[in-house]
């Protein structure tokens, strides 16, 4: 499903260029949990949005499910992300100016999708935020503001989740339970989860483990 | 639930032909930023554009509108054409269809004759649609109380100079003979609207029926007759008519139009224009200016949310759609609210002006409500939309990166603003002078502005270890955002160079419109003054207490060769205004009048009068604009025919003269009199107040051969013009010095974001409060004062162009300007941007910190 050939990403700096990826090769199947584990400034981040097609690397190649989406403008990136990719990300990203299912709705309705209204209210009922439909994001707790990116992530059943620090914004008990309904939805839905975290417990709860260090990515076998 | 899609069975799909926003999420977005506040600057900025020049376009339109109006009175009409010949029949056939006024005047000189004397008098038979604009007063008596009459004297009837009825010794009811008819005298005739137009060598107007010509038998072939055809109607009227008839004009005919009807109105009109529109381009920059500012921070406050919709699948092309949309809404509701809002801003300056206006101002023209819009709509699209469309390229990426924040191209947006900017002048304008001078005056300003203002921010650091703590953390901050720092140098001192430079000239103006009439300017001239006479009138004028400006000698002739040449054959291919084939009013005398300057040679030092039977070599000094037109130089031999004999002299020197100051003023000085100073005349000017006006009755009496010219009402019209111009350009001025301060807000307010995250971190360090609103003062009275050094030499450098070119006024250094402008921009600055900054101290740290 996602496959990483001999990825490499290079940086010009003032004496010189600066290695983020190094080599990177890496297979996920359809329905893989897979955990990113590594110090800040690791790469872990950057591998996360090569693998998204949100960048592109300097050198290698990127294919979702035989589609090289290296090779494509960000036309058709996006149009890869629009239909097959979601996002959580350790600030939540959540529009401010929109209310909770305001955002939610926001991927459904830039696919276009007539029925954006009822799933985005489906899913805040199965997130715990029913009652919070019309609440800015401002005034959400950060627990529940990931909730709605949950929400929002699962809302447009897009195949493949990619979630950069989910709990790392969160204390300990609301991070728990925020990576509780991260992993009982994914399991709901069969979807691939690509998970870059600090944390080795949330990593433990992957199917396949991986570690970056100085831009070198290594398996962790069980 | 279960899993709906999947892509484990085939290739992604990647069309992208379908745009996917639909208005209503745009509209929805476009709304929360309405509500969240962040389309406030941005729409304040396009409203305050779009409201500032039609307001001013409104403003200036009527102002325009009105002064050419008042202006028109001098002429009695919109444009004439005066000629030697009757015009052709298909020009009043095309006047018709063009849906113009018409007036006929015919002019000639003609004994009058009563029973007890004769006077040759300049006879003016007007057409019962004269005066077409303006009206002619008459008295029942000589110089007595004038009113006011729309009409001239019905067929059979004659209005006559005051000064012809001692002359004819009449009265009001007799009768006076023209040629061959005969006139009761039913008026004395106290002005005619068109009388201010020649000064000299007219002789006592009678003004009588143009049905009467015939009955004189005085227009006979070879009579020597002057044709004016007044036209009345709107500007485009009379500027098709102006076109239409352009070609068709020949020799014997010449176009004049409100402008050059007089040189005063003509001088202060067109300075007043180049004022007024130096203001508007300089307004349409500072919206510039504005907008560019906060679409700039509108595109930065958007750049999480346009990468944030691109991780959700929005391709730039639907990015810019969205924000396409988006701006064509702001721009609607702004050109809309912004257009009612001049409108009724220019009302409300109208009301504000109350009494001050002396007559109800003509209507605008319709270009003044349509500018506003245009304005707004290229302003919109030139300076915000390349900062919001530069969204497009945002990186997705940066979702996952923390400060990744830039996403505007400097370069590109500048240049698009630059040139929409010279494209709104020029439209605005329609000066392509004024607008290269303005744009490189601000092209050299930001240019050199930003390299100096990086030198000087950067010399702060060696200052610094002298100071105190507070100094030194202010001016730190001032270099750690030095690229941001002199971004905001650049448009401070921009703005403030645009404010002085309007100052500067406005004070300049209207110096120069008080120096030009003053209170006491002459405002009659006496004329036609015998050799004999002339001490007796001294002496008169003297005993009335009424201070006489010199008397000058003066004869009548005409130029005829320079070097030899013919003036005919050396003014057949010239564009000059001057009519170099009529007769000149030549004279002679030691000194040249004040407002005169030599610009090429030297005056002669020798009194006039020591020449006078002498055989030395006669001189003369030439006016520049008329020397110019004939290529004339220094030592070139000029012939002159005065009464029938030539005279040549060596042209020693060349002077320019400022005709609008209403001071007897001739194309020619000679060093000595001509022709021995036989049959020479003399002339004078004197200012009689008001209370005095009976005194040209007893002159009258006792010279009855003296002319005698009131210009009293004419001087009181054009000072009426230039008090109205004046308070126009005090009053637009003021609108845009406040159209500026909002400039200044919006500018502090575009960058306040970085300030109020650093001084959110201060406080959660433990900085009280007292320290970093210290802190910010020192910053922006630091950056004010920088600002205000560099806006004083932006100044000197534009001004000495618009006033040596625009202007035609002479340069001048703004000395205390130097002083004075930095401590203005100082103050400005650092109050509005400590007031701004309330924000950064005020609120708690937290908040702050989730608010940026």
């Amino acid at each position: 499903m996602i496959k990483a050939l001999d990825l490499h990403q290079q940086v010009p700096i003032s004496d010189g260029e600066l290695h983020i990826l190094k080599n990177i090769n890496l297979s996920i199947k359809p329905g893989e949990s897979v955990a990113i584990v590594g110090t800040s400034g690791s790469g872990k981040s950057t591998l996360l949005g090569m693998l998204a097609g949100l960048d592109i690397p300097s050198q290698g190649k990127v294919y979702l499910s035989d589609t090289e989406i290296t090779e494509l403008d960000e036309e058709s990136r996006a149009a890869v992300r629009s239909q097959h990719v979601s996002f959580v990300f350790q600030n939540f990203q959540l529009l401010g100016s929109l209310t909770a299912l305001e955002n939610v709705m926001l991927p459904l309705e830039l696919k276009g999708d007539a029925d954006a209204d009822r799933l985005a209210r489906q899913y805040l009922q199965r997130v715990g935020l029913a009652e919070r439909l019309s609440h800015y994001p401002a005034q959400l707790s950060g627990g529940e503001q990931q909730r709605v990116a949950l929400a929002r992530a699962f809302a447009c059943h897009a195949p493949i989740i990619f979630a950069d620090e989910p709990t790392g914004n969160l204390d300990t008990e609301t991070g728990d339970k925020v990576a509780d309904l991260l992993f009982d939805m994914n399991k709901e839905m069969n979807t691939t989860l690509v998970l870059v975290t600090h944390s080795p417990a949330l990593a433990a709860r992957c199917e396949r483990r991986f570690e970056m260090q100085s831009g070198e990515l290594t398996e962790q076998l069980a | 639930m279960s899993q709906s899609s999947g892509i484990s069975n085939g290739n992604l799909s990647t069309h992208t032909t379908k745009s996917n926003f639909r208005l209503p999420l745009t509209q929805r977005l476009l709304w929360r930023d309405w509500k969240s506040g962040e389309l406030n600057i941005l729409l304040c900025s396009l409203l305050l554009a779009i409201a500032t020049v039609t307001c001013i376009s409104l403003f200036t339109s009527r102002i325009h509108n009105s002064i050419y109006e008042e202006a028109s009175h001098f002429l009695a009409a919109d444009a004439k054409v005066t000629g030697s010949l009757p015009v052709h029949e298909d020009w009043t056939a095309q006047a018709k269809l063009m849906g113009l006024q018409t007036a006929n005047i015919i002019r000639f000189r003609a004994m009058s004759f009563s029973e007890k004397g004769m006077v040759l008098t300049q006879v003016k038979a007007v057409s019962k649609e004269y005066p077409l604009k303006g009206q002619l007063s008459i008295a029942d008596t000589p110089y007595g109380l004038g009113h006011k009459t729309g009409t001239g004297p019905k067929p059979g009837e004659a209005w006559i100079a005051a000064r012809l009825f001692n002359a004819l010794t009449i009265t009001v009811g007799d009768s006076i003979t023209i040629g061959e008819a005969d006139f009761t005298v039913s008026a004395s005739l106290e002005k005619e609207p068109d009388s201010g137009q020649s000064l000299f060598g007219i002789a006592p107007r009678v003004l009588i029926s143009i049905d009467d010509i015939p009955a004189t038998q005085a227009v006979q072939a070879g009579s020597r007759i002057d044709y004016d055809w007044l036209l009345g109607g709107n500007a485009k009227q009379i500027n098709d008519m102006e076109v239409w008839l352009s070609t068709r004009l020949g020799e014997h005919f010449r176009w004049n139009g409100v402008k050059g009807g007089n040189r005063s109105i003509d001088s202060a009109l067109t300075r007043a224009e180049q004022f007024l529109l130096l203001t508007g381009c300089l307004s349409v920059i500072l919206s510039g200016v504005a907008i560019a500012l906060a679409a700039r921070r509108y595109a930065k406050r958007h750049h999480s949310q346009v990468a944030l919709l691109k991780t959700l699948g929005s391709s730039p092309k639907d990015i810019t759609r969205l924000y396409s949309t988006s701006l064509l809404f702001i721009g609607l509701i702004s050109i809309i609210l912004g257009a009612a809002l001049g409108w009724l801003l220019h009302w409300g300056i109208i009301a504000a002006l109350g009494n001050l206006i002396p007559t109800a101002l003509a209507a605008p023209s319709w270009s003044a409500y349509s500018t506003g819009a245009i304005t707004g709509f290229v302003s919109l699209w030139a300076f915000a939309a390349p900062p919001i469309f530069s969204l497009r390229s945002v990186s997705p990426a940066s979702v996952l990166r923390a400060g990744d924040s830039e996403a505007n191209s400097l370069g590109i947006s500048g240049i698009i603003g630059a040139v929409a900017i010279l494209g709104l002048m020029f439209f605005y304008s329609r000066d392509i002078n004024l607008s290269l001078i303005v744009m490189a005056g601000a092209a050299v300003c930001v240019l050199g502005v930003g390299l100096l203002s990086s030198l000087l921010i950067m010399a702060t650091k060696p200052l610094s270890r002298y100071l105190s703590y507070t100094w030194r953390l202010g001016l730190a901050s001032l270099k750690r955002h030095q690229r941001f720092n002199t971004l905001q140098v650049v448009i401070f001192s921009l703005l403030f160079m645009l404010l002085f430079i309007l100052l500067t000239v406005r004070t300049s103006l209207l110096t120069q419109w008080q120096n030009q009439l003053p209170k006491d300017a002459p405002n009659h001239f006496a004329f036609n003054i015998f050799p004999d006479e002339a001490d007796e009138i001294k002496a008169f004028l003297k005993q009335q207490n009424v201070p006489a400006q010199p008397f000058y000698p003066m004869t009548r002739g005409r130029l005829v060769e320079v070097n030899g040449e013919s003036v005919n054959d050396l003014t057949k291919d010239s564009k000059s205004n001057v009519n170099y084939k009529r007769e000149l009013n030549l004279t002679w005398s030691d000194s040249f009048g004040r407002d005169n300057t030599i610009i090429e040679g030297k005056w002669w030092d020798k009194p006039a009068s020591e020449h006078l039977g002498e055989n030395s070599p006669l001189l003369v000094s030439a006016e520049s604009a008329y020397a110019k037109g004939l290529g004339m130089v220094i030592g070139d031999i000029l012939t002159f025919s005065v009464a029938g004999q030539k005279v040549e002299a060596q042209v020693s020197s060349i002077r320019s003269v400022k005709w609008d100051s209403m001071n007897p003023n001739f194309y020619m000085i000679f060093n000595q009199g001509l022709l021995g100073g036989i049959s020479a005349n003399w002339v004078t000017s004197f200012h009689l107040p008001p209370e005095k006006k009976s005194t040209l009755n007893e002159l009258s009496r006792a010279h009855p051969t003296v002319s005698i010219i009131e210009i009293d009402q004419t001087i009181a019209q054009v000072q009426s013009i230039i008090q109205k111009v004046s308070m126009a350009i005090e009053f637009i001025l003021a609108l845009v010095l406040s159209s500026g301060v909002l400039v200044l807000i919006t500018s502090i307010q575009a960058t306040l974001d970085l300030r109020v995250q650093e001084g959110a971190i201060y406080r959660t360090l433990g900085a009280p409060k007292s320290l970093i609103r210290l802190t910010l003062l020192i910053e922006f009275v630091t950056l004010g004062f920088l600002s205000g050094i560099l806006a004083v030499a932006g100044t000197e450098l534009c001004m000495y162009f618009l006033q040596t070119r625009v202007f035609n006024l002479e340069y001048a250094s703004q000395g205390l300007l130097w002083i004075v402008g930095p401590i203005i921009s100082a103050t400005l600055i650092g109050l509005t941007g400590w007031l701004s900054a309330r924000k950064v101290v005020n609120t708690p740290p937290l908040t702050l910190l989730r608010s940026v």
